[in-house]
């Protein structure tokens, strides 16, 4: 303070520059977030009007014209990076429905080898009994539940069951746009998982609960369950997307129940976002997300409880090798900067 | 999303890579403690791809194995021509980090140049600690705003 008194001549320095009002603004960002903004618009409206987009080329497209939107302005070599990850992307789906579809009647390695099709009938709804003191939880639920008419629950399960095929999309878009290697770490879990759970498709296909109890079926495990999986959502007025997914069910491999994809991308989404969410509540909000699903896919009889509990082990096994993995990483990148300063100190 | 970048700037990253460089020893003993955050996920390390491409030959090798480059593209050189005009300086080298800051959102930049600190840039402190006379009225300044 006393020095201040003393120096009346003190001249304060400038101000600092803003980096702001140093570069010139870029031209194309307005454009850019024009351009993303109006995307977001007719997504929505095609969702009213036409329905959800849930194949794969429907949901390739859309997301095809929101990255064009949300890279315009971007090098050229960004966009060279973005047609690789769209390759790999698009080869990752492709790998997946190939092997859903080989899990129909087995998988044969090179020709020399053959996987049978060994289909587990009763072993998934044997272990669920076990874990549910001999009750299928399945038929529980609908018991308890199932009505004529929709209640809430119908609406909440069924939109909770639906944005499986918008959730993870709309993350991968996200992060795409907006972090190139949160994008690269997400795809590595992400792939991982797909991986495990094609691989065991074609080694434990596995009857879900609403054909062991379904009467086109020989099954008869238990009694008849109602499937339909669309009707809250088509109470809210999207006839549009029940069609299309009708459609799409019909090209799937219905034995690929073990592990559930639902349930595992259900968490694997919120697992991937927790550590930037600061509030506790929230946390356990979020968290809370992939205890719904499992529980509409077991109330809509889709799944049985223990495929969904294996969609979780092999998501949050993913995430811990990737951890780990990435730990390594860092940590082999800054010991060899380490070691390279003191060889180089060692020289000098 | 991701951790709060730091930027190597050019001056920082030869200090480090010379070791007859002035601030070799200063540069060393920060970078040190930067590689330390980096290994702990507090911190990324980046350089503009320009610069780093003169001290690193390979990617993940070396003493800047662990600096992710931030590439420069066509329009960021045109957007660092223009800066040229508009800041107070004739380097385009400067200008172009300047640039690479704004569009990759880079708040703390690691420099021996005291050219940044008349901008509103976080300096890595015991890199602004080896900066001469001529500079401590920019850092005087920094501590008056509090910053």
């Amino acid at each position: 303070m006393s020095t201040v008194a003393e120096a009346p001549t003190f001249v304060p320095a400038p101000a600092r520059v803003s980096l702001r009002s140093a570069v010139p603004l870029e031209v194309l960002r307005p454009i850019r977030l024009t351009l993303m903004i109006t995307y977001l618009l007719g997504y929505l409206w095609w969702l009213r009007v036409k329905g959800l987009p849930i194949d794969r080329i429907s949901v390739a497209i859309s997301v095809g014209l929101f990255l064009v939107c949300a890279f315009v302005g971007k090098s050229w070599r960004t966009w060279g990076i973005l047609l690789l990850d769209c390759l790999f992307y698009s080869a990752m789906w492709l790998a997946y429905e190939r092997t859903r579809g080989a899990a129909d009647e087995g998988l044969s390695v090179l020709g020399v080898f053959r996987f049978p099709h060994q289909l587990q009938v009763e072993s998934m709804r044997n272990i669920d009994r076990a874990l549910f003191f001999g009750n299928d939880p399945n038929t529980v639920l609908q018991d308890h539940f199932w009505e004529r008419s929709i209640r809430w629950y119908d609406v909440v399960a069924s939109i909770t069951y639906m944005t499986h095929f918008v959730v993870p999309i709309v993350a991968m878009a996200v992060l795409w746009a907006t972090s190139h290697r949160q994008w690269v770490r997400f795809m590595k879990r992400f792939a991982t998982l797909l991986v495990i759970a094609c691989a065991l498709f074609v080694i434990v296909p596995t009857v879900p609960p609403w054909m062991a109890g379904s009467p086109k079926f020989p099954y008869r495990l238990i009694h008849e369950l109602h499937r339909d999986a669309g009707r809250g959502f088509r109470h809210l007025g999207f006839t549009g997307f029940t069609n299309d997914y009708r459609i799409q069910l019909s090209n799937g491999n219905q034995y690929a129940a073990m592990p559930s994809l639902h349930a595992s991308f259900a968490l694997i989404v919120p697992a991937f976002f927790l550590p930037w969410i600061r509030p506790r509540w929230l946390k356990a909000l979020v968290l809370l997300f992939p205890v719904m699903m499992l529980a509409s896919l077991v109330y809509l009889a889709e799944h049985w409880v223990i495929d969904g509990l294996a969609g979780w082990a092999i998501a949050g096994g993913s995430f811990w090798f990737w951890n780990r993995m990435e730990r390594r990483s860092r940590a082999g990148r800054a010991s060899r900067a380490r070691a390279a300063l003191t060889a180089s100190e060692a020289a000098a | 999303m991701d951790p709060p970048k730091i930027l190597l700037e050019s001056t920082f990253l030869r200090a480090i890579a010379d070791p007859a460089d002035d601030h070799h020893q200063r540069a060393v003993g920060s970078y040190l403690q930067l590689l330390q955050q980096y290994e702990d996920r507090q911190i990324l390390l980046v350089a503009v791809s320009d610069h780093l491409r003169l001290f690193r030959t390979w990617r993940h090798v070396g003493p800047l194995a662990p600096v992710d480059e931030l590439y420069v593209g066509f329009q960021h050189r045109r957007a660092a021509h223009r800066a040229l005009q508009l800041a107070a300086n004739d380097d385009p080298d400067r200008a172009l980090t300047l640039v690479m800051c704004e569009r990759h959102s880079v708040t703390r930049v690691a420099t021996f140049d005291p050219f940044f600190a008349a901008y509103e840039l976080e300096l890595t402190p015991s890199a602004t600690a080896g900066i001469g006379r001529a500079d401590e009225t920019s850092i005087d300044a920094r501590a008056v705003d509090g910053s």
